[in-house]
């Protein structure tokens, strides 16, 4: 009886351990965009694959199995997040050699803005924008009530457009 | 300035992100060869999860009570009657010590009923200016009027919350009084949330919940966030944000709920109501560097429900280089008032990011709003997530430690001097309220097992001052 109920565990373990690794790529883009940070989302995923690996069992249904590890990486992405915000990087703002105009690239000013938000708000935006989910489908991603979803994503765009303009404003004392 | 082309930006920003490299799988496959399989099998009966949560839970908070009780404080290298939470030198008020705690002696701690941690998971919660504390759950609404020690569970409006319809707000003006928004989106219009159109329909009782009557219904075309706010039983205001861009929508009544008018579909920012004409707004945040503040004016006010707006001096803000400007959210607004022309609020400047420095400053008018002034300055690590509750007009609690466990902090002489009666598990605090010097509840973020899909919110409450808390218990009648 034991045995019947190891191999079927085993058989659980392989499917698992499949999907990590199957999932690994993906997993990899989606903290990317949350982290804003290639380097930092290879640890990530790693992070969150040994974390579901050794929660394993609290996995019911495999059939959920994507939205379960899913939910694991954000969650480490959050952490990171969180530890980011404790020892924020200084951002100086520089004007790059183009012929004087002194403009920063679009790409880094939004990384920099992005990077002002708060975690949870850099996480659904990251949902909203880089994965190009519904509401809905980021309420369900993250077990987050859609009003939730809604306001965050409010709140994180005003902010974000409160940053860019005083970058631009910044470039333009710079100048 | 607006950024129509922002959203695009980020669509563009995000795709630049060539996250999926092939080494992915290899690595994970790698790391999953290595790691040791630390969970054994276990033979016998499963644990139920949720009791081992709720073990874990009640563990973390005995112990983290027994270790702030027992443990000396640990007061490093600062000035004698300094606190050590605060960085002096950050600002020019130091924060001393008080030698008397002056909120009320807090008596022997009452420890509380042993309470399924996991019970006290609330969607929302809140405290009317009355002192009634309520919390939504799932598909029940629970007042107490007795500080939490005992509740009373009414019914909602009629939703089926999930598919068709769903509990926009939910806000509360005193025992019998209550509004809830309902939203009805139809199923197949939610994959195009942009183009879906939503009917909102305010509920509201005037019995405590034992029957609801029905407004008028309005439609909004897009993906918005509603939000109910009454000033008393009779004057509400319903605004309509769009989630992504755009100006507010904003509804008023004057009689209790039963009739809706738009006074303003041109606000943005953070809109709270503070009478049946004044709307406060403020943004999200704004950086001030060499020679003064960048970016939109942080607060402005509006004196006809929304028409029109001015700008709102604050002295002081953005006289230093900041990283993060913001006026500090909090209960039950940012700009609170304890008498018709007495009021607070509270700015937050981030002025050094490594390591982090925060100054909370607050400010009073004694004027209903026309002028400001700084009337004390609080340094802190980090900046908090919410702005102060504040008792009257020398009684106040500010919360600290934004992003671990919830700190409360108290000062009976207008931010002079402060004190931190205590210490609850939590990863963040989103709210906090009290009815007296003893009498205290918060909604928190916990994550009493450490297990990362267990997060959510849930009601905390105090009777002792702050120094022992306990999840609020629902089932006590």
């Amino acid at each position: 009886m034991l045995d019947v109920a190891a191999d079927a565990r085993d058989q659980a373990d392989d499917a698992i351990r499949s999907l990590l690794v199957a999932r690994a790529q993906e997993a990899q883009r989606l903290a990317s965009w949350i982290l804003q940070d290639p380097a930092a989302a290879e640890d990530a995923v790693q992070e969150a694959a040994l974390l579901a690996w050794d929660r394993r069992r609290s996995l019911r249904n495999l059939e959920t199995a994507d939205a379960w590890f899913n939910r694991i990486l954000v969650n480490v992405c959050r952490q990171e997040l969180r530890r980011r915000a404790r020892r924020p990087a200084v951002t100086e703002i520089e004007p790059i050699a183009d012929g004087g105009h002194g403009r920063v690239p679009v790409r880094d000013e939004l990384t920099r803005a992005i990077s002002t938000l708060t975690p949870d708000e850099q996480i659904v935006v990251a949902f909203r924008f880089g994965r190009d989910l519904t509401i809905a489908q980021i309420a369900s991603e993250i077990s987050m009530a859609d009003g939730t979803v809604k306001s965050r994503l409010h709140y994180a765009l005003e902010h974000l457009r409160a940053a860019l303009e005083a970058d631009r404003r910044v470039e333009e004392m710079l100048r | 300035m607006t950024r129509p082309d922002l959203e695009l930006e980020l669509r563009d920003h995000y795709l630049s992100f060539d996250g999926g490299s092939p080494g992915a799988a290899s690595r994970v496959a790698a790391a999953l060869d290595r790691a040791p399989i630390r969970s054994r099998w276990r033979i016998g009966p499963p644990v139920s999860s949720r009791a081992f949560v709720a073990a874990c839970s009640v563990f973390v908070v005995v112990a983290l009570v027994a270790a702030a009780l027992l443990l000396p404080r640990h007061e490093p290298s600062a000035a004698p009657g300094t606190s050590s939470i605060a960085s002096p030198e950050a600002s020019s008020t130091p924060v001393t010590t008080p030698t008397a705690t002056p909120f009320g002696q807090p008596t022997q701690a009452t420890p509380g009923p042993t309470v399924d941690a996991a019970r006290a998971k609330v969607d929302d919660a809140g405290m009317t200016k009355t002192g009634v504390i309520w919390a939504l759950r799932d598909t029940a609404l629970d007042i107490s009027t007795d500080n939490g020690r005992t509740w009373r569970e009414s019914a909602l409006p009629p939703h089926t919350n999930g598919s068709d319809d769903s509990i926009e707000d939910v806000t509360v003006a005193d025992a019998d009084h209550a509004w809830v928004a309902v939203g009805q989106t139809p199923a197949t219009a939610r994959a195009h949330p942009s183009t879906a159109v939503t009917t909102i329909t305010i509920y509201r009782t005037v019995d405590g919940g034992a029957t609801w009557q029905a407004s008028e219904a309005r439609s909004f075309k897009g993906d918005f966030f509603v939000g109910l706010q009454f000033v008393d039983a009779n004057v509400g205001f319903a605004i309509v944000e769009p989630s992504a861009s755009g100006p507010s929508t904003i509804m008023r009544t004057l009689d209790g709920g039963a009739t809706w008018a738009v006074t303003s579909s041109t606000a943005s920012g953070d809109i709270q109501a503070t009478d049946a004409n004044t709307l406060w707004s403020h943004v999200g945040s704004v950086v001030a560097a060499l020679d003064g503040m960048i970016g939109p004016p942080l607060l402005r006010v509006s004196r006809d429900a929304g028409a029109t707006w001015s700008n709102v001096p604050l002295p002081g803000v953005g006289a230093k280089v900041t990283q993060d400007l913001q006026v500090l959210d909090a209960w039950p607004g940012s700009v609170q008032f304890v008498s018709p022309t007495d009021g607070f609020l509270a700015v937050s400047e981030a002025t050094n990011p490594d390591p982090p420095e925060c100054e909370v400053l607050y400010y009073r008018t004694l004027d209903g709003g026309l002028t400001w002034s700084q009337v004390a300055v609080l340094p802190l690590r980090l900046c908090p997530f919410m702005g102060p509750i504040i008792l009257d007009a020398t009684h106040w609690l500010q919360d600290n430690k934004p992003i671990s466990s919830l700190n409360l902090m108290a000062t009976s002489d207008a931010g002079q001097t402060w004190t931190s009666p205590g210490e609850a598990t939590a990863e963040a605090v989103y709210g906090a309220w009290t009815v007296d010097g003893q009498d205290w509840a918060t909604r928190d973020q916990v994550n009493p097992d450490s297990d990362i899909n267990h997060s959510y919110f849930a009601l905390s409450i105090s009777w002792d001052g702050g120094i022992t808390w306990q999840p609020a218990d629902f089932s006590a009648r």
